[in-house]
């Protein structure tokens, strides 16, 4: 046994190394361009079948044709071509019940005449009777010609139905008239072969979703240390596809899965929609649908419309229940105003009644008039002392406001004083003990090198200079003098600092001897 | 040097390269029927296709490296261990291909040979890893 070595240059071994490697890299893609496209084209299927779908649901919606509109039923398409007639149907019965209504108001107005008259005038009962009873007449008079209305609209809205055909609207898809009702059929979920569209829809779905997950889950699975790693998965994936393209839905994998799959749901959704199915007989248990099936059209009691814009015609009234609904109030309207009558005999006996006490009530009005004439002078004189009241108020808040800022004026003068005094103190007090530490301290070596000590002529400075001088009284050195004046200025370095007191000083008398002498000690006085 | 047989350029990173680079032309086109982006998009799937050879590249060149590590040493398959559990363990066709080279010093090109014969090159690629490891690995002119 000997160890094999390799034999050829290093330059070829780096071709044939890359052009392995190219060879891999382009086998690898190539299956994953095959699951990429076996998804797209599933997913192209899955998407044509909705759409197919969705247009046929969409043409059932509107599946009759009249006059180049489309009706959801024939019945929609009946009530638009019936619409003229029963418009002027509609008219004719306004115009029955208009004129009815016109003899009613006379009717009515003229009960009411009779009902504001003296309930003692001799017949007026009997004649407000008769006038309750001509006006119900006229209410039945009015049913009865509404009634004979409503007959004869049914009968002529019979007639004009049997005289109508409506279209039915062809299902167009391709254009093709043999594919377009082969997809209809495919589309329809009554008809038998919904069950082929029905597999497809599962199966191109389930092939789509597989292929995906594969082409996404393959870079993870062909990288796991999976034992005889050649033949893990490009293998088997290869080997997959080959069969897929090869035996079509037969391959070992995605077919079972598929078809168990498209065939156990495809069968539930069959049993469950097709009329002929034993689910759907009656008593079975009832198997929710999410398809659309669109019922019969049933023209002679038509289902509630929507209100969708494309429907132009509204559901037909209930005249009939209507009439009833009317005639039923016209009755109870009539025996309301028989009531009624009966009330105002009633409340003209207790007038009669009232009346008796009338002139006492005269009386006391007249005595109520006097007192009503004699109130105004009274408001007036109360509304006087009132303003008077008002007025003395007024006054007298007036002092008190003015005794009160006095006051308050007083005291911000006492506080004043007070504050003064004792910032006085204050001072003196941290003159003489906070001062003289602060002057103690000297700038250090680097802010006086750099120029960053400065320095400045305080009340410290000059009290301290005060009690280093013991002035006392009005005395008024030079030195003191030049002190003070540079009191108001800002900040300074020493030169400047130095420079100003040496003009002050010299100003106020001093020499340049004194400006030597002093200067050192200002300068501590000053530092700031 | 047959490297087809060798040469094992796979790894996560370029297979997701290449899934990505895939995926992107569809998106490409797509994009493109709207949109000049769409070619930005077109190169940006060259160059994960690119990528992806370079990391195909770079994994052969390491895989050829151990196997010339491997094949350059001879194996020594000590007495001792033929008892062991984990040999016990073996599929009983292994076991009797392993039987002469108990004792004996042998190349990795020959064990292979002889388990390819013996078991298929499938097989025998599965089980070769698993033989060396109870081997020692001494200087390739002990075989």
């Amino acid at each position: 046994m000997t160890a094999v070595a390799p034999q050829s240059s290093p330059s070829s071994d780096r071709r044939e190394i890359r052009r392995v490697v190219w060879q891999q890299l382009r086998s690898s893609l190539a299956q994953k361009a095959k699951l990429l496209t076996i998804a797209v084209v599933a997913f192209v299927i899955f998407a044509k079948l909705d759409d197919i779908r969705k247009t046929y649901v969409k043409h059932q919606e509107k599946a009759y044709v009249y006059n180049g509109r489309h009706y959801a039923s024939e019945a929609a398409a009946f009530e638009a071509h019936d619409r003229p007639r029963s418009t002027a149907a509609a008219k004719g019965r306004r115009a029955i019940a208009a004129a009815a209504a016109v003899d009613l108001d006379a009717a009515d107005a003229q009960i009411a005449q009779l009902r504001v008259k003296d309930s003692k005038e001799k017949g007026l009962l009997q004649e407000l009777d008769r006038r309750i009873t001509e006006r119900a007449a006229l209410v039945d008079t009015r049913a009865r010609r509404l009634a004979d209305h409503d007959q004869q609209e049914a009968l002529d809205r019979q007639d004009a139905l049997a005289s109508f055909t409506a279209v039915k609207a062809p299902f167009v898809y391709t254009g093709k008239t043999g594919l377009d009702g082969l997809l209809r059929d495919l589309a329809d979920s009554g008809s038998p072969l919904h069950i082929v569209y029905e597999i497809l829809w599962i199966a191109s779905l389930t092939i789509g979703i597989l292929a995906l997950s594969y082409l996404i889950l393959v870079s993870i699975f062909r990288s796991l240390p999976l034992p005889g790693s050649e033949a893990s998965f490009e293998k088997q994936s290869n080997s997959m596809l080959e069969k897929l393209l090869s035996k079509g839905l037969t391959a070992k994998i995605v077919a079972p899965l598929a078809v168990a799959t498209a065939g156990v749901v495809a069968f539930s959704g069959a049993a469950a929609t097709l009329p002929s199915s034993p689910w759907n007989a009656p008593g079975a248990t009832t198997i929710v649908r999410t398809h659309v099936s669109t019922p019969p059209p049933d023209i002679v009691t038509p289902p509630p419309t929507t209100t969708s814009p494309d429907d132009p015609v509204p559901d037909p009234p209930d005249y009939a229940s209507q009439i009833a609904s009317l005639q039923r109030t016209v009755a109870s309207q009539a025996t309301a105003l028989q009531a009624h009558g009966v009330a105002l005999d009633q409340h003209a006996v207790t007038l009669q009644e009232l009346g008796e006490t009338a002139d006492g009530h005269a009386t006391r009005l007249t005595a109520h008039d006097g007192e009503l004439q004699a109130t105004p002078e009274r408001i007036a004189a109360v509304r006087t002392a009132a303003a008077q009241l008002v007025l003395d108020e007024e006054l007298e808040r007036t002092r008190v406001d003015d005794a009160l800022t006095a006051n308050i004026h007083n005291t911000q003068k006492q506080v004043s004083a007070g504050v003064e005094t004792i910032g006085r103190r204050a001072t003196e007090v941290e003159w003489s003990s906070v001062a003289p530490h602060t002057i103690q301290e000297r700038p250090s070596l680097a802010a006086r090198v750099l120029g960053f000590d400065k320095y400045q002529v305080t009340e410290v400075t000059v009290h301290l200079l005060r009690t280093r001088l013991k002035v006392t009284g009005d005395q008024r050195p030079p030195l003191l003098v030049a002190v003070e004046a540079m009191q108001q200025e800002p900040p300074r370095s020493y030169d400047r600092f130095a420079e100003s007191f040496k003009a002050e000083l010299l100003a106020a008398g001093g020499d340049q001897k004194l400006y030597r002498q002093w200067l050192p000690v200002v300068m501590k006085l000053s530092y700031k | 040097m047959d490297y087809k047989q060798i040469v094992r350029s796979d790894s996560l990173i370029a297979q997701t390269l290449e899934t990505a680079g895939l995926l992107l032309v569809p998106l490409a086109v797509i994009v493109l029927m709207t949109d000049p982006v769409g070619f930005f998009m077109l190169g940006g799937t060259l160059v994960l296709f690119a990528l992806a050879f370079a990391s195909r590249l770079y994994n052969a060149q390491r895989s050829i490296e151990a196997f010339r590590k491997m094949i350059s040493h001879a194996y020594l398959f000590p007495k001792e261990r033929r008892l062991t559990i984990k040999v016990a363990k073996l599929p009983l066709d292994v076991r009797e291909q392993l039987e002469p080279v108990w004792g004996t010093t042998v190349t990795y090109s020959d064990l292979q040979q002889q388990l390819t014969l013996a078991l298929g090159s499938d097989r025998a690629r599965q089980y070769l890893p698993e033989a060396l490891k109870y081997a020692d690995a001494v200087a390739a002119g002990n075989a």
